[in-house]
């Protein structure tokens, strides 16, 4: 066997060579029929060895850390099934990774130890409200696109529409994935997710959007209106010009070994400019979330401590 | 003579550039079946340094993938969207 493909190597490799099927190659070889070897040769990367594709898919999803290339990950899972099952494999969940990778990561919680830096620019023209992942520490102008929200107003509340589409922000639209809804006052909100919550977790194992989709999470599940979340903002004080206040949201909690409370920000929120503002969000919450709870500091018609 | 490391590396390089995708394919495959480690290491690299920011489109027809989605096409594209906004698409899209 070995002398054989010793002769072969020295013919060279094209068209000489087959799937790599053991059994399958020297007949292979001895078939001289051009157009043969072109439909294997046709066929072959459809029929890679999962353990080659792999290796290559992890090559991509290791070099592609930060955006903009990280859309090349996002590519590989959209070109067939095998890719897709194999880059969801691979590609692990926000918390874990740190790395924003498919739509759901968005609704995933953000990594325990370090805080995702985001900037939200506002356009008061059309009422709109773009989140974007911070891209350079330089500037709060770099940024990869995350979430669009528009705020419509009705007579006894407000709602803020969230989509992945900056272009389709609408309850209707395919890329709606939540809502906030205010009270009349602008002191007490709702957070609405399109998808129920844990939706995930009820999904069997058989299922192959789970991590990856976001609309798809249970395609028997309808997208809807599943409140999420509560934000009070207490009335304190009345000032004549309402303005946007920074903010950090602490978590308490207990450290086991000496029972002392630690203090940790999962969220802050600070105006950089006339109308942009960082967001930097970490564990237990999600982009989603801490989106809307910005959103919501937006609307305090009254100024509130 | 033995070469050095440099002008191994130099070969290397110039091999794998130069080298057809079918070409590249076939020599992935041998090295594989023939378990040699650095060729297949050099190999893969190639390939996924060559699929950068290339589109889902230009991959399908390098790689003669068909496009088995069904259902899920849906949700691909608003996620291919998603990725893609606000970045400029290659002129293989």
């Amino acid at each position: 066997m070995k002398g054989e493909f010793g002769s072969i190597s020295r013919k060279g490799f094209e068209g000489r060579f087959g799937y790599g099927m053991r059994s399958r190659s020297h007949r292979v070889v001895e078939d001289c029929s051009v157009t043969v070897v072109d439909a294997l040769r046709q066929s072959c990367w459809a029929n890679m060895p999962s353990e080659l594709l792999r290796d290559v898919l992890m090559r991509i999803e290791e070099s592609e850390c930060s955006w903009p290339q990280r859309k090349n990950v996002v590519a590989c899972a959209g070109v067939c099934r095998s890719w897709r099952e194999i880059m969801k494999e691979i590609v692990r969940n926000l918390e874990v990774s740190g790395k924003m990778t498919f739509p759901i990561s968005l609704k995933q919680p953000g990594p325990r130890d370090t805080l995702i830096q985001c900037f939200i620019k506002r356009n008061r023209g059309n009422q709109t409200y773009h989140l974007y992942l911070n891209l350079s520490q330089a500037s709060n102008d770099d940024g990869k696109f995350l979430l669009a929200a528009r705020r419509c107003r009705r007579p006894t509340y407000t709602d803020y529409i969230i989509s992945l589409n900056a272009d389709d922000v609408s309850k209707g639209s395919n890329n709606y994935i939540g809502k906030l809804r205010s009270n009349f006052l602008g002191t007490k909100f709702t957070i609405y997710d399109a998808q129920p919550p844990n939706a995930g977790a009820k999904v069997t194992k058989s299922r192959s959007t789970r991590i990856v989709g976001m609309r798809q999470v249970s395609p028997k599940v309808p997208a809807g209106n599943y409140p999420v979340a509560h934000i009070s903002y207490e009335l304190n004080v009345l000032v004549q010009v309402a303005s946007v206040k920074n903010f950090q949201l602490v978590a308490s909690l207990e450290n086991g070994a000496g029972g002392q409370e630690q203090e940790n920000v999962i969220l802050q929120f600070g105006k950089v400019g006339k109308d942009i503002f960082t967001m930097d969000y970490q564990y237990p919450i999600s982009a989603f979330q801490a989106f809307a709870i910005c959103l919501s500091s937006f609307d305090t018609k009254i100024a509130c401590e | 003579m033995v070469a050095s490391p440099t002008r191994k590396r130099d070969f290397d390089e110039e091999f794998v550039t130069e080298t057809k995708m079918s070409v590249l394919f076939e020599v992935v495959l041998a090295a594989n079946y023939l378990d040699i480690k650095g060729l297949l290491d050099l190999v893969c690299q190639e390939i996924a340094d060559r699929m950068e920011n290339k589109s889902v489109k230009w991959v399908r027809k390098t790689f003669f993938i068909e496009n088995d989605f069904t259902p899920e096409e849906e949700e691909i594209k608003h996620e291919h969207a998603w990725a893609w906004e606000g970045v400029e698409s290659d002129e293989d899209d």
